[in-house]
């Protein structure tokens, strides 16, 4: 059983063949609808039904697969970031494994070991600081007063405003905790 | 069962904080059909299911549940103008609902969040099915003020009907609601090619990749370029923040030329229901500032 | 007018009446060379044993079920008058009947055996602990003997069989049944739903895998079947009600009018005349009909029939036939059938894709869509397209077809989730023979697993490939149209190169399911036998017995059993005449009355036990109490624990017995203590 730091650190030497030690199966135990998972035959249908994967590198079919296979360096690729949620592929697939929520699952995953986008790592912090993950600004307030409507909505960010803030402090400290950013080397699309 | 004729307007983020006439729209029409839109005072992100989801799928579902509850506290269903707000509100309200043990354990983290329980009583709707369904073309004759003669390319989004197992609106391959709907004002519906597509925006592409976001969304707009419609109508303003952005992206960096006018389906409604022209707020948009709805006004009641 | 089969007495032994009620009891504790004794200590078993009630002789054996083995018993029961016996060793279906027939060649009625597993249920599955696995058994030995105590003779009867059968359906199943049935002497009356007999196999353009006319491979049948003396066809009728059991059924049919009489001449001036044009069932709607037609031009019977819901009246038929035969004032016709079994033939039906909402099968604007079974109407002799392969839309010969496999089979989103078996190799055969028949066309299947086993049929996949259709390993997301132009592709990733592909598609063939035939419910619940969740006829065992039905009497042939293709619904069908003509040339079935006993005082006429009956052997009489057809009951007992007050007891099963059964292995109560 191989851990994920390995498979972070490990030079990857020319070999012919993978073996069982390259998979890790028991890593995604707890994934949920695990078995619908494992029932995928591969016919490609998410593939095909992916309004991203076409004109992008996803390729649905195939990060299932590395789910069950136990491939870890899928927690790695950057191509699961790249699923819009459209839902195609869950509406079609003959076997039920409704892929975008398993695609959900391995970012979640990824995220806990650290591999989350800076702009990602952003919105986060909008979030715990307005409670928004797009807050208002300045040409808004003025449009807002403009139409007719109060300057601020009545959303979290307006009573911080006003000197209210105790639930966004809440929020800030206890929710989407995020591993510290690592020194990593940009990896090339 | 939840107060009649009563909703909790939900607001969001993108609609409150870059397309308040959005807001402005919706409000008004839901008056002239007689609701009563409460405020949801300290609401906050729904959380985004694209991005938050992701990171963290307890701490969603905890984020949306206090949402929630604080609807449950005023016994209204949730109104929401935006898929992406209905995709997180309707499917983790839904979720807790039918499983128990889910719901307790989100509870467990709620309670630190302050004074909120979710209880699993009222409902999370979409004004496309609350004017498509509940109102439908039938039920808004009597409201219009104005009918228009414009073409229309309706952009449904991803989240309202998917995934269809949990929303149970519509199917998700051949959907009429939308266009059956704003038929009763004069607009046609243009089929352009793979018109169910999604904007690319969602799932949190935009924010990492916003490339790749533009390229999915290159391809969309060609294919309604093609029918060369007078509007985009979307129920979504992500979506509608993607079409704005996404025209002035290709324009600036692909050589196009679009300037189509996008226009949510609030906005278009409350136009025919009679709301200034002003405050539907086309000049404040990226796209199509100059277009004008037009139409006629209708004297009186339309005879049945 | 049964007739009570006398066991074997001879004077050796002694019946128990003549012993009187004294139960003498043989208990027989077998070693079984290792399996058993190597963890049962069958010794003291068999010391045990020898101290319980009742217990005349005690033993142990090395091989029980061995000549001096079974000997044992006979001399026990010589010698000892031992009149029930005992025999701890292995299961019930592996040697039980052995000891029932030995003690039954003595002179007891084979009923008055027990049989004690204590291999499979003990020293097999406790290898490794020898001192509770001999507690155990011993047990179990108390429990044998304690059922044995209370058993009771039953008795077996002949009861005379009607010699003739009913097959309903005339397809290629029930073809095969009839044929054979009628050859072995038995009167047999086939009842076709259908206007003509065939079935689907009619319908094909050719069959796989020597690529022949199955109009020419079932002629031979469908004329000698029309044609034997003992068969009587009843084409346009349909099967009303059902009573009786095995081996005495009696069946009512109904048999709608044609409006044409026998002496019709088959000319088609009627057809050739009528000015309703409707699309035609038979070609799948790829071809038009007349309100009066023939279904295809060597239907049986010959004689044209009229559709009365699109015909206008305008009488034009009546006035052009130059032998009077149409008549309007036919009307529907019943009749009672008396006959010892039924064959259930009664086929499949393609699966309706219009519920794959992205293949918008149906919909406007994707006519050039189609199904398997309507290009096969397409290729076919009498095709209105003179057998070309023309687009519906535009009449267009195409230059991309695409064919979709799994189409409503292995799919949990809508249909089905097993796997009909049989399309891969159809599309294989059309795939072919398209080629063939424009090699400038480019053929394309898009699969998930090709599936053609069986012999010959590896190569006919090969030869597909060798002509240069082209076989895509991918499951189409959808069929996309373009609003502007109608034109249509086919979204599919091929997975073996990774590569996703949007084919052009002139037209798609989609391979749908086979399905049961709608509106099957009601004919099952006449027959009153099981469905599988499939939908399908549910067989009585799917290896040992897949022709069998849930009800005695009923056999089942053919695909209403489940997908086959035309090869395995032969020998199906074969197979459930052979069992249905058993009874009937024996001219008797033999049946052992282990049936269930009412107790009146204590019945409440509730009802409860004939909900739960499922050969539906019993039944209320006309005073509202419950009786139990003896022949119909199928001795499984369920209609015991439905029973609410225990008033129905199975015959050497009751609750006591049971009881006292369960009793020593639970120590001493009803619930297990340990």
């Amino acid at each position: 059983m191989i851990k994920i730091s390995d498979v972070e650190d490990k030079e990857k030497e020319v070999r012919q063949f993978k073996t069982d030690d390259d998979f890790d199966p028991e890593f995604f135990k707890d994934i949920e609808r695990k078995t619908n998972i494992w029932s995928c035959i591969q016919c490609g249908t998410c593939t095909a039904s992916c309004e991203s994967g076409r004109w992008t590198a996803l390729k649905t079919r195939n990060i299932i697969r590395k789910i069950v296979l136990g491939d870890l360096e899928v927690l790695k690729d950057p191509d699961i970031w790249l699923c819009t949620t459209c839902y195609q592929c869950y509406e079609r697939c003959p076997r039920d494994v409704r892929p975008t929520d398993a695609i959900m699952e391995l970012r979640n995953y990824a995220t806990k070991l650290g591999n989350i986008s800076p702009n990602h790592r952003a919105v986060v912090g909008y979030l715990k600081k307005t409670g928004h993950a797009v807050p208002i600004n300045d040409q808004i307030r003025k449009q807002r007063i403009e139409l007719g409507l109060e300057e601020l909505p009545p959303t979290l960010y307006k009573y911080k405003e006003e000197g209210d803030d105790k639930d966004l402090k809440k929020i800030e400290e206890i929710m989407f905790d995020l591993p510290e950013p690592k020194e990593k080397k940009e990896e090339k699309k | 069962m939840a107060k009649d004729m009563t909703f909790a307007f939900f607001l969001g983020c993108i609609m409150p904080n870059r397309y308040p006439q959005i807001e402005k729209a919706t409000k008004f029409v839901m008056d002239k059909l007689g609701y009563e839109l409460l405020d949801m005072e300290r609401a906050a992100c729904c959380p985004a299911p694209g991005v938050f989801r992701s990171f963290n799928k307890v701490d969603w579902m905890v984020h949306a549940a206090r949402n929630i509850s604080i609807a449950e506290k005023m016994d209204a269903d949730i109104l929401t103008v935006c898929n992406g707000c209905f995709g997180t509100l309707q499917e983790v309200n839904k979720r807790l609902k039918e499983d128990e043990t889910l719901k307790i354990k989100v509870n467990e983290k709620l309670r630190q969040l302050g004074d909120y329980e979710f209880k699993g009583t009222i409902d999370v709707r979409h004004i496309g099915e609350v004017l498509g369904y509940d109102i439908g073309p039938w039920g808004i004759e009597d409201l219009i003020v104005r009918k228009v003669d414009i073409k229309a390319a309706v952009h449904y989004g991803c989240h309202f009907l998917k995934p269809t197992k949990i929303r149970e609106i519509a199917s998700s391959e051949k959907p009429t609601l939308i266009e059956d709907f704003i038929e009763a004002f004069g607009v046609k519906a243009l089929p352009f090619k793979e018109q169910l597509t999604c904007c690319g925006a969602g799932g949190g592409v935009k924010a990492y990749d916003g490339n790749a976001s533009m390229t999915i969304f290159g391809e969309k707009m060609k294919n309604i370029d093609e029918v060369k419609p007078d509007i985009i109508l979307d129920i979504c303003p992500f979506c509608h923040l993607q079409f704005e952005t996404g025209q002035d992206y290709l324009n600036k960096n692909k050589n196009c030329n679009y300037d189509y006018p996008v226009v949510h389906l609030s906005q278009l409604t409350a136009y025919c229901l009679g709301m200034d022209e002003k405050s539907i707020g086309l000049e404040y948009q990226m796209m199509g500032k100059k277009f004008e709805f037009g139409g006629e006004e209708l004297t009186g009641k339309e005879a049945v | 007018m049964t007739e009570k089969v006398k066991t074997k007495s001879t004077d050796i032994g002694k019946s128990p009446e003549e012993e009187g009620e004294e139960p003498r009891i043989g208990v027989y504790v077998c070693h079984c060379g290792h399996n058993i004794a190597g963890t049962v200590d069958v010794e003291k078993v068999a010391e045990y044993a020898s101290k319980l009630p009742n217990v005349v002789e005690a033993k142990d054996y090395m091989f029980m079920c061995s000549k001096p083995g079974v000997q044992l018993l006979k001399d026990a029961i010589k010698e000892k008058g031992v009149n029930k016996t005992v025999v701890a060793s292995c299961s019930k279906n592996q040697h039980g009947r052995t000891f029932a027939r030995t003690i039954e060649e003595m002179g007891l009625n084979k009923h008055l055996h027990q049989q004690v597993n204590i291999r499979e249920f003990c020293s097999w599955v406790h290898k490794k602990d020898h001192e509770k696995a001999t507690e155990k058994a011993k047990k179990l030995v108390e429990a044998g003997v304690n059922r044995a105590r209370k058993l009771e003779e039953v008795e077996t009867k002949k009861i005379p069989t009607t010699k003739a059968a009913l097959v309903i359906g005339g397809g290629i199943a029930g073809l095969r049944s009839t044929f054979d049935m009628a050859e072995l002497g038995i009167p047999v009356y086939l009842v076709e739903r259908n206007s003509t007999i065939g079935g689907h196999m009619t319908r094909l353009n050719k069959t796989f895998p020597t690529n022949e006319c199955p109009q020419c491979s079932i002629s031979p049948l469908t004329n000698g079947v029309a044609n034997h003396p003992l068969v009587e066809l009843y084409t346009n009728a349909q099967v009303k009600s059902v009573d009786g059991t095995m081996g005495n059924f009696e069946v009512e049919i109904e048999i709608s009018p044609r409006y044409v009489k026998d002496n019709c001449t088959s000319c088609g001036e009627c057809a050739a005349a009528c000015p309703v044009e409707v699309p035609s069932e038979w070609d799948k709607g790829m071809s038009t009909r007349g309100a009066i037609y023939k279904a295809y031009p060597q239907a049986i019977p010959a004689t044209y029939v009229r559709d009365k819901k699109t015909c206008i009246n305008c009488n034009t038929c009546i006035n052009v036939c130059p032998v009077q035969a149409v008549d309007f004032s036919m009307e529907p016709e019943t009749k009672k059938l008396k006959v010892g079994s039924i064959v259930v033939a009664t086929g499949y039906e393609e699966y309706d894709p219009s519920e794959i909402d992205a293949y918008h099968y149906g919909q406007e604007g994707y006519e050039n869509v189609i199904t398997q079974l309507q290009l096969e109407r397409i290729l076919g002799p009498t095709s209105m397209t003179g057998s070309e392969v023309l687009r519906p839309s535009d009449g267009k010969i195409p230059k991309h077809v695409v064919m979709i496999q799994c189409v409503g089979s292995r799919n949990e989103q809508v249909g089905n989730k097993y796997c009909t078996g049989v399309c891969c190799k159809f599309a294989t055969k059309n795939s072919g023979i398209l080629k063939e028949m424009y090699p400038d066309s480019e053929i394309s299947i898009c699969y998930i697993d090709m599936r053609t086993p069986g012999l010959n049929f590896e190569e006919y996949y090969k030869d597909a490939q060798e002509k240069g259709v082209r076989f895509i390993r991918g499951r189409p997301s959808e069929i996309l149209r373009d609003p502007i132009s109608g034109e249509l592709s086919v979204i599919v990733e091929d997975t073996l190169s990774q590569t996703p592909l949007r084919l052009k598609a002139d037209l798609v063939v989609l391979s749908a399911a086979m399905i049961p035939p709608q509106g099957i419910g009601p004919l099952g619940s006449k027959l009153q036998i099981l469905r599988s969740k499939e939908g399908f006829f549910k067989e009585f065992h799917i290896k040992m017995n897949p022709t069998a039905s849930s009800k005695g009497g009923v056999y089942l042939a053919g695909t209403i059993q489940g997908p086959k293709d035309i090869s395995e619904t032969v020998a199906h069908a074969g197979n459930a005449a052979a069992l249905a003509a058993q009874p009937l040339v024996k001219g008797y079935i033999e049946k052992e009355m282990l049936i269930p006993t009412i107790d009146y005082d204590l019945c409440m006429d509730c009802g409860m036990c004939i909900t739960a009956c499922n050969p539906a052997a019993i039944s209320m009489n006309e005073k509202g109490h419950p009786i139990v057809n003896e022949v119909a009951c199928r001795s499984c007992g369920m209609c015991m624990p439905a029973c609410p007050t225990g008033a129905i007891q199975l015959l050497n099963f009751r609750d006591d017995q049971l009881l006292d059964e369960i009793v020593p292995i639970s120590g001493g109560g009803i619930v297990c203590n340990e």
